[in-house]
């Protein structure tokens, strides 16, 4: 088991915004994590990360147990987080802003997989004519690109995605599904919260959906698509 | 050169002779608040430490150019530690926390230096060769302000080169934008908070030195300073270093040039500044962050 | 005819000798009812500021409400070490025959903390907590004020020994139980005016440079009023106000030189003096600058020799050249300079070479306190006004002041001191080594100004 989180627990101040939550990412899977706005699904990442830390519970990664640690040894272990919001950095240029997501600043040259510039730029080729313009320039559906590729020049092992639709235009959504498809038949395992349901089933094999804090519900894709109660519970507005 | 001209030349030098100082102390300033969101109030008390201490190595060693390099670094060392063993068990209570921690730990500094060195005032004398006058066009102009002038500006551009032409830079500009992120992709942001610390307290600390020869060391030194580069801060735009560049010599030349002319308003000139500046761009002029 | 003609050179005669006889008596009644008794003076060996010996008993309270912390802590520190030694002087004689019992002197530390609302408490507490008899007080016209109302409240004498701003004793701040015994802006003023009008008659230029509050203003227009009367062909050539704590004295330096301006008029004390000064002739404007506090000896030394050749002091404390003109007066000098070499830090400075100058001034402010003390025989308020109102000191200086009734105000001599290098402070420094301060330069020619020349400001309200 790639991750393991068990019955995490966290607190924004005396509200509890996470309870007992558990879920698992295998090797090579993606994953969805589901849910309508405000359960905790991005408390959940945030907490893996280490950018919240949690009160009781354990995430395990690789059979090492990661609970609460400052977030960039979280990342040098190998998790890569792609945030809500995007968060490129508006000062730093298109390349800067790659190149800031390479782990000790050198990309490795000898592995033949790591990621580097041009296979980001065969991934997203609108970038290789905005190398130097300011990340501020770019519209918003290129910004989640370039945070997606800054995560990725850190050669994770898996990837966590909040919300990268967010905003975007339907032909954007589609070219979001399919770099993910593309990372992950690259060999990184997925972590992906959404709450674009279509989208998320297309790409994840498992869900997990949340309510109020919890976990409410985990199965196959295939079986959350049977089951109309279970998405009506949980998703529909 | 006629005799007015001259005059108006020597108060544009001593502008910014005094806004070279006044960058020095509030660069550091402006990346600690951009970068970690910290008010710092005791930078200022930083400064007038490090005058303290380049006053003692002089007086130990009778080398200005010693005192110059080590008091800074040690000052330096004193806004690390400061950093981190007491900054970062405070950072849970937010600004307010931090910004009462810098407060009171700029009040030790200052009971601190009355202790060890009493209230009255110390000199700091210059070193020979950077004594006198030199002639320029017709005017005389005294060598250390143009010494000033001319470190400061190396600084500045070490420091660019640094900001924009290599990684540590890259990552610091970044950190300004958003710590958080740069910390979530691998990069150890507690080590770079307290390089950036430690060298925006040296440079304060530089700053301190430089202009201790002009001035004595007293415990006050920190007051005025203080004041000036927060102004200097809140107009450049928290995190922005061109900002505080631009607004320390616009200040400095402000100053000046208001005595030259204005002279009863001298005082408030750059208060009227900062007042008009923030009018048009609340967030300073070069500002990026809230 | 005969008799007409002897008539006549008999009333003339007569008449010249009355002239003679008026204008050799001064305006002022300045006789001395008391005078520093140099015969009593003990063995101050003993004396430490550091290590004070506090009396017991019934004593004698005087509070000394200053700042002893703070960026002006030096202040207090050299208002303590002055009263101290005036203490102990009586002290060590026995004290001082009060309300039927000898009581000796108790000094007592207030910290004002150089603000108002603390000098307030401070000073209430004195009186009201330790029983004090006597308040003395302090530089800072804003805190001797409050001073002087909480005196007034509780009807306790306030010695204002070291703030110049002649409002304090004025209007509806007067109190008649405040008594100033120092000089006053207004005096300061007009004798830089007579000296330079009068005495020196030499430049004509000035350029008043004051520190941007209400003692400042002052000074400047004191000034401008004796330029008005003993100086009308001088020319006022600019005129600044400097914020106080001022970092870069630069820019007004450059307008003074470009002015053409020959001496530059100031009553900037520490830190601006100093900065003030140094900054000037780091630039290498090399004017002089006529002044009240240009006299700290540690940083006239940093100046060094050169720079500070030329500098115009107004004192109060002395009365012209030579400073020793008697062998008491040289034994008392010694005194504190054999008691000084064993003092430590903070009192082991230059600046306290000699009980002179400002030092001088606070000793014999005590010394006349105690002196009018003495002769009341209580420390009843009233008895003392009773006394020191019209009350005429000479003190160990040899300098003779008088306590103005209608408003406490002290009329003394000031002296304009030039100063000068090591070698030629003979003139004013008549004892071995023969110089007041070998790294520096200092007094050397002394000129008195007549005391009618330079009377204290006299409010109508109060002098009629």
């Amino acid at each position: 088991m790639l991750l393991e989180v068990t019955n995490l627990n966290t607190y924004y101040g005396q509200s509890h915004a996470l309870q007992d939550m558990s879920l698992q990412v295998a090797k090579g899977e993606v994953v969805a994590l589901l849910g309508r706005n405000g359960m905790g699904k991005s408390t959940t990442l945030k907490s893996i990360m280490g950018l919240l830390k949690p009160r009781s519970g354990k995430v395990v990664f690789e059979g090492r147990e990661i609970t609460g640690q400052a977030p960039y040894k979280i990342a040098q272990a190998g998790i890569g987080y792609v945030p809500e919001e995007r968060r490129i950095f508006p000062t730093l240029s298109v390349l800067d802003n790659l190149m800031m997501g390479v782990k000790g600043g050198k990309i490795d040259t000898a592995d033949p997989d790591a990621w580097t510039i041009e296979k980001i730029f065969d991934h997203f080729p609108f970038m290789k004519e905005r190398t130097h313009q300011k990340g501020a320039h770019l519209s918003g559906g290129e910004q989640q690109m370039l945070t997606i590729g800054r995560t990725l020049m850190g050669n994770p092992k898996l990837l966590m995605v909040d919300e990268p639709t967010e905003g975007l235009s339907p032909i954007m959504v589609k070219e979001v599904r399919d770099v993910l498809r593309k990372i992950s038949r690259s060999g990184i395992s997925i972590l992906l919260v959404e709450h674009n349901l279509k989208m998320a089933m297309s790409v994840a094999t498992r869900v997990y959906l949340m309510a109020k804090a919890h976990l409410g519900y985990t199965g196959t894709v295939a079986e959350l698509a049977a089951n109309a109660e279970v998405r009506a519970k949980y998703l529909e507005v | 050169m006629d005799a007015s001209v001259a005059m108006y030349v020597a108060q544009g030098i001593h502008g910014l002779a005094y806004g070279m100082i006044l960058f020095l102390v509030a660069s550091g300033l402006t990346l600690i608040f951009g970068m970690m969101g910290v008010l710092n109030l005791a930078h200022a008390a930083f400064f007038m430490l490090s005058a303290y201490f380049g006053y003692q190595m002089l007086a130990w060693t009778g080398s200005f150019w010693l005192a110059l390099l080590v008091a800074p670094v040690l000052t330096a060392v004193f806004g690390i530690l400061m950093e981190r063993f007491l900054l970062k068990k405070v950072h849970a209570f937010g600004h307010m926390g931090e910004l009462i921690l810098t407060v009171g730990v700029s009040l030790i500094v200052l009971d601190g230096v009355k202790a060890v060195w009493g209230t009255e005032s110390l000199p700091l004398k210059m070193p020979p060769i950077l004594e006198g006058l030199v002639q320029i066009g017709g005017m005389q102009y005294p060598i250390y302000r143009l010494f000033i002038i001319a470190m400061a500006l190396m600084l500045l551009a070490i420091l660019s080169l640094v900001l924009y032409k290599t990684r540590l830079g890259m990552v610091v500009r970044a950190a300004v934008s958003d710590a958080e992120m740069v910390n979530a992709l691998g990069i150890n942001v507690p080590l770079v908070f307290m390089c950036v610390f430690g060298v925006g307290t040296w440079m304060a600390g530089v700053a301190g030195v430089a202009i201790a020869p002009i001035l004595t060391v007293f415990p006050g030194l920190a007051d005025q300073m203080g004041m000036d580069a927060f102004v200097v801060v809140v107009v450049g735009g928290f995190g922005s270093l061109g900002g505080a560049f631009l607004v320390s010599i616009i200040g400095g030349l402000i100053s000046s040039y208001g005595v030259q002319f204005l002279s009863q308003y001298a005082a408030v000139l750059m208060f009227v500044f900062m007042a008009v500046a923030l009018a048009i761009k609340p967030m300073g002029l070069f500002g990026e962050r809230e | 005819m005969k008799t007409m003609k002897r008539l006549l050179a008999v009333t003339i005669f007569l008449s010249l000798m009355g002239l003679l006889l008026a204008s050799a008596v001064p305006a002022e009644e300045m006789k001395p009812k008391a005078t520093f008794d140099f015969n009593k003076f003990p063995d101050m060996s003993d004396f430490d500021p550091n290590q004070p010996v506090e009396p017991g008993g019934d004593t004698i309270k005087i509070a000394i409400v200053a700042s002893f912390s703070g960026p002006a802590a030096a202040v207090g520190e050299i208002y303590y070490a002055c009263v101290a030694w005036a203490a102990h002087t009586i002290n060590k004689q026995g004290g001082l025959m009060v309300d039927g019992k000898k009581k000796m002197v108790q000094v007592f530390k207030a910290d004002g903390q150089s603000k108002p609302d603390v000098t307030k408490k401070v000073t209430e507490r004195m009186i009201l907590q330790e029983n004090v008899d006597f308040l003395w007080g302090t530089n800072g016209s804003h805190l001797q004020k409050v001073i002087n109302q909480v005196a007034d409240k509780y009807k306790k004498i306030s010695v204002n020994a070291a703030s110049l701003s002649d409002e304090l004793q004025e209007g509806q701040d007067f109190s008649r139980y405040s008594f100033m015994t120092t000089f006053s802006t207004e005096q300061i003023g007009r004798t830089a005016a007579y000296y330079y009008g009068q005495v020196r008659k030499k430049e004509k230029k000035f350029y008043i440079l004051c520190q941007d509050y209400l003692f400042g203003h002052s000074m400047a227009e004191a000034f401008k009023k004796g330029i008005k009367e003993y100086y009308p062909e001088a020319e006022i050539v600019g005129e600044d106000y400097h914020k106080l704590f001022l970092t870069d004295f630069a820019p007004y330096l450059t307008k003074i030189k470009a002015s053409g301006a020959e001496v530059v008029y100031t009553g900037d004390w520490i830190p601006d003096a100093a900065n003030l000064l140094k900054q000037a002739r780091q630039m290498g404007i090399t004017l002089p600058f006529v002044d009240i506090f240009m006299n700290e000896p540690r940083f006239l030394v940093e100046v060094g020799i050169e720079g500070t050749k030329g500098l115009v002091n107004i004192g109060q404390y002395g009365i012209g050249n030579p400073a020793f003109r008697n062998e008491e007066q040289i034994k008392y000098h010694k005194a504190w300079q054999n008691a000084r070499t064993k003092w430590k830090a903070p009192y082991d400075t230059v600046l306290y070479t000699h009980p002179s100058g400002n030092i001088g001034a606070y000793i014999t402010s005590v010394y006349w306190l105690l002196s009018v003390v003495e002769r009341a025989a209580s420390t009843d308020p009233d008895k003392i006004i009773k006394v020191w109102e019209d009350d005429v000191y000479q003190g160990p200086s040899g300098n003779v002041y008088k306590m103005r009734a209608c408003d406490h105000k002290q009329i003394g001599l000031l002296t304009v001191q030039e100063y000068v290098p090591p070698e030629e402070q003979k003139q004013s420094y008549n004892i071995p080594p023969y110089y007041w301060f070998k790294d520096c330069s200092n007094a050397g020619p002394v000129h008195e100004v007549p005391i009618e020349k330079n009377l204290p400001k006299a409010d109508p309200t109060l002098c009629k």
